[in-house]
């Protein structure tokens, strides 16, 4: 049985993650938390990783329980992401390999989250809505290839809500996103805002910019709670996402969803694809933090597929790039 | 005499009856009744008219608003007349769709229940010859048509004129001409 | 989505957010476009997106009715039903099938240039006269042939708008691009010959594609953290 260890750490979180034919044997992580009000920076973030990646490792290790000759292949994210932390993880993955001996491979971020989702919720072919910081995509499969039916044309989902919970003065921990949830819960006079949808691809600058302005006298004036802003901010938001996944799911005639990334372990999302999909006859797949959020499992799973369908990485291949798409991964594993 | 009759669409427990009638010689009597709601129908300028599907699309919109309590005007049979119209203003759909006291022809129309219409009962009423309702047509002014629903001589290079009209009508809630 | 509603006189299909049904009325035959509410929107949003999805609809249709591009004629718009009464186009089907048809009998995708230039043109035209699509796919353009060539139609115009503004045209192609690319497989060339003839067609044409590689390079440029 081939054992797969994977590095992760292109955003906030360092991960690494131990597989053993599909089953996460350990998977331990850390979250580079910074003060309200601000973003992480990439010098600070990679700073952090470093700090970090060896105890990780040491607890990854420890808690399968295996020694580092049982190990068939190592994985690192290869992108996308920032470009600091990405490296700061790459070096460790590249000198173990080599201190190893064991073959290195550079796995897609995104695919990390999808085939762990597959893999835990034992969905066959999803329609996949993916929603962190950073991405904002629906995808299918089709011919080799993850393909990106919709996506935004500006800001990223997980980055609009952090900019939001910013303007706020939310606490970034353990997130942004999760504080505006909380908040959210106890909303009640919804806000209309710019509701941008093209196709099947979103949105949100206008959005963004809309409420930006605004929230501040709105709140000075009593008209709107924080709260309401929150409500509303997150069911347009979630609303514009559904809807472009409901699209590609009509399109594909797809019967199942699967959301991955930081974003999809917000209820109200989940509810609300919950709720699209039985009026269509589909199913969401229930979420779960194995592959939702950051982690080095979803790498070494990615990583493991790829390893065990034959794909081999020369070693002038094994760097990082902070831009690379989903559909630029050819899929060999899938027919 | 032929009634031409047709279930609603948009309610099929409900009739459309149409009878057109030329040379009448009691246009103000009967107008009068209608005014005064001794008869329950609608009556309209036959000129105004290019074939019987405009005149169902309109009592079936009449019948949509009545039923969804989202009339514009007062009662089913003038919210017939504001529907044929593609003016929003309730006195100029009057006008320019509604039957003056000297007309020489009449299209009747009424709406009603099945098995309630009294559309005979109406037509008795009437001085004047029945004739067929598909030879509306023949009664069709053009001229006061493009100028009625504003239709440019060019917009009739590739749609035709028919289909002009039921376009306007359709959408004068929300776009301007 | 109740049965009733899927075993009802006429039913075609289920789109995202609206039923299609095919009808005959007074002796013609007509499609009625039934716009229903999304329960997983909040109600103030739902009502709002689906009666502005109706009106949009029904203006960029008359407005391409009166510029001379060719849509289905529209009967009547019921707003206490959220239906619109359109006219059936006889003998067309969906670029998308006609394009999968012509692949299936062996036919080869680059051999579809002149579709391709037809359907720039088309778009060409539709801008040139202030309308946005909003949602270009192959699916959205029925051809319908005629006795020299054939006529494309756009139909679903739910997510248009009306304007000018090259940023909009460019957005609008790149809708489309992603659509293509993502539906059929190999239709770089396509849509390459697309382009070109939007930009012979269309006077801001120019424009519109520089728009079009600014928003591509978003798409690329984008730091995708996370």
């Amino acid at each position: 049985m081939p054992i797969a260890i994977g590095f992760e750490g292109s955003a906030n979180k360092i991960g690494v993650g131990i597989i053993r034919d599909g089953e996460v044997i350990s998977n331990p992580r850390m979250t580079y938390i910074t003060p309200p009000g601000l973003g992480f920076q990439p010098r600070d973030t990679a700073k952090h990783h470093r700090e970090n990646v060896l105890s990780i490792l040491k607890e990854a290790l420890r808690e399968a329980n295996i020694t580092p000759k049982e190990i068939d292949v190592v994985c690192f994210t290869k992108g996308p992401g920032m470009a600091a932390p990405l490296i700061s993880v790459a070096v460790v993955a590249r000198t173990l390999a080599q201190l190893w001996k064991k073959p290195l491979l550079g796995v897609n971020h995104c695919i990390g989250h999808i085939e762990m989702g597959r893999v835990v919720t034992k969905a066959d072919n999803p329609t996949v809505l993916y929603v962190s910081g950073g991405n904002t995509q629906v995808i299918a499969y089709s011919e080799n290839r993850y393909r990106i039916f919709g996506e935004t044309i500006d800001l990223a989902v997980g980055n609009c809500l952090d900019r939001f919970a910013r303007l706020l003065n939310l606490s970034n921990d353990p997130s942004p996103g999760y504080n505006i949830e909380l908040l959210a819960r106890n909303g009640k006079k919804f806000l209309e805002l710019p509701y941008c949808v093209k196709g099947m691809d979103v949105s949100f600058s206008g959005l963004l910019s809309f409420i930006e302005e605004r929230a501040a006298s709105l709140l000075r004036k009593n008209e709107y709670t924080r709260e309401d802003l929150c409500f509303s901010l997150q069911e347009t938001i979630f609303a514009m996402l559904v809807e472009i996944t409901e699209r590609a799911m009509a399109h594909c005639g797809s019967k199942q969803v699967l959301v991955v990334g930081g974003v999809g372990c917000n209820i109200r999302l989940q509810q609300m694809l919950q709720i699209m999909a039985e009026e269509r006859n589909a199913s969401v797949c229930a979420m779960d933090e194995r592959y939702c959020i950051d982690n080095g499992a979803m790498i070494a799973q990615a990583g493991l597929q790829m390893f065990t369908h034959g794909q081999r990485m020369d070693w002038n291949e094994t760097f990082c790039t902070q831009r690379y798409r989903t559909d630029d991964v050819y899929v060999s594993w899938r027919d | 005499m032929e009634i031409f009759a047709q279930n609603s669409f948009i309610n099929d427990s409900y009739i459309i009856s149409l009878v057109l009638f030329n040379n009448v010689s009691n246009s103000s009597e009967i107008r009068n009744m209608a005014i005064k709601r001794e008869i329950n129908a609608t009556l309209l300028k036959p000129q105004a008219i290019v074939d019987s599907f405009q005149v169902l699309l309109a009592a079936n919109k009449a019948l949509s608003n009545y039923l969804g309590k989202t009339m514009y005007t007062k009662s089913l049979h003038s919210e017939i007349i504001f529907s044929l119209s593609a003016s929003r203003s309730i006195t100029e759909s009057f006008k320019n769709f509604g039957v003056e006291n000297d007309a020489n022809s009449i299209l009747i129309v009424e709406i009603s229940e099945k098995d309630k219409s009294s559309i005979d009962e109406i037509c008795s009423r009437v001085r004047g010859d029945p004739v067929k309702v598909d030879s509306i047509g023949t009664f069709t002014n053009i001229p006061v048509i493009k100028q009625l629903y504003k239709i440019d001589e060019s917009e009739l290079a590739h749609s035709n004129l028919n289909d002009v009209v039921y376009s306007r009508m359709a959408a004068k809630e929300f776009v301007n001409y | 989505m109740s049965e009733s509603h899927v075993q009802e006189e006429g039913f075609l299909f289920q789109g995202a957010e609206a039923r299609v049904y095919k009808k005959t009325l007074y002796g013609k035959q007509i499609i009625i476009k039934e716009r229903f509410s999304k329960k997983y929107r909040h109600p103030v949003l739902d009502s709002h997106l689906t009666d502005q999805r109706l009106k949009s609809e029904v203006r960029a249709i008359l407005k391409c009715s009166s510029c001379g591009i060719k849509t289905p004629v529209i009967y009547m718009v019921d707003f206490n039903s959220s239906k619109i009464y359109m006219e059936y186009i006889a003998e067309s089907i969906t670029i998308r099938d006609y394009i999968e048809n012509f692949l299936k009998d062996g036919g080869n995708i680059n051999e579809l240039a002149s579709l391709g230039r037809q359907m720039g043109k088309l778009i060409g035209s539709l801008h040139a006269n202030g309308i946005i699509h909003g949602d270009l796919t192959t699916s959205n353009i029925l051809i319908k042939s005629k006795e020299s060539g054939c006529d494309l139609i756009p139909i679903d115009f739910g997510l248009s708008s009306l304007g000018r503004l090259p940023e909009d045209q460019g957005v609008d192609l790149y809708v489309l691009e992603r659509a293509m690319l993502s539906t059929h497989l190999n239709s770089e060339k396509l849509f390459e010959e697309l382009l070109d003839e939007y930009r012979l067609s269309f006077q801001g044409g120019l424009e519109a594609l520089n728009k079009l590689s600014e928003v591509r390079m978003r798409g690329r440029k984008r730091t995708m953290v996370g």
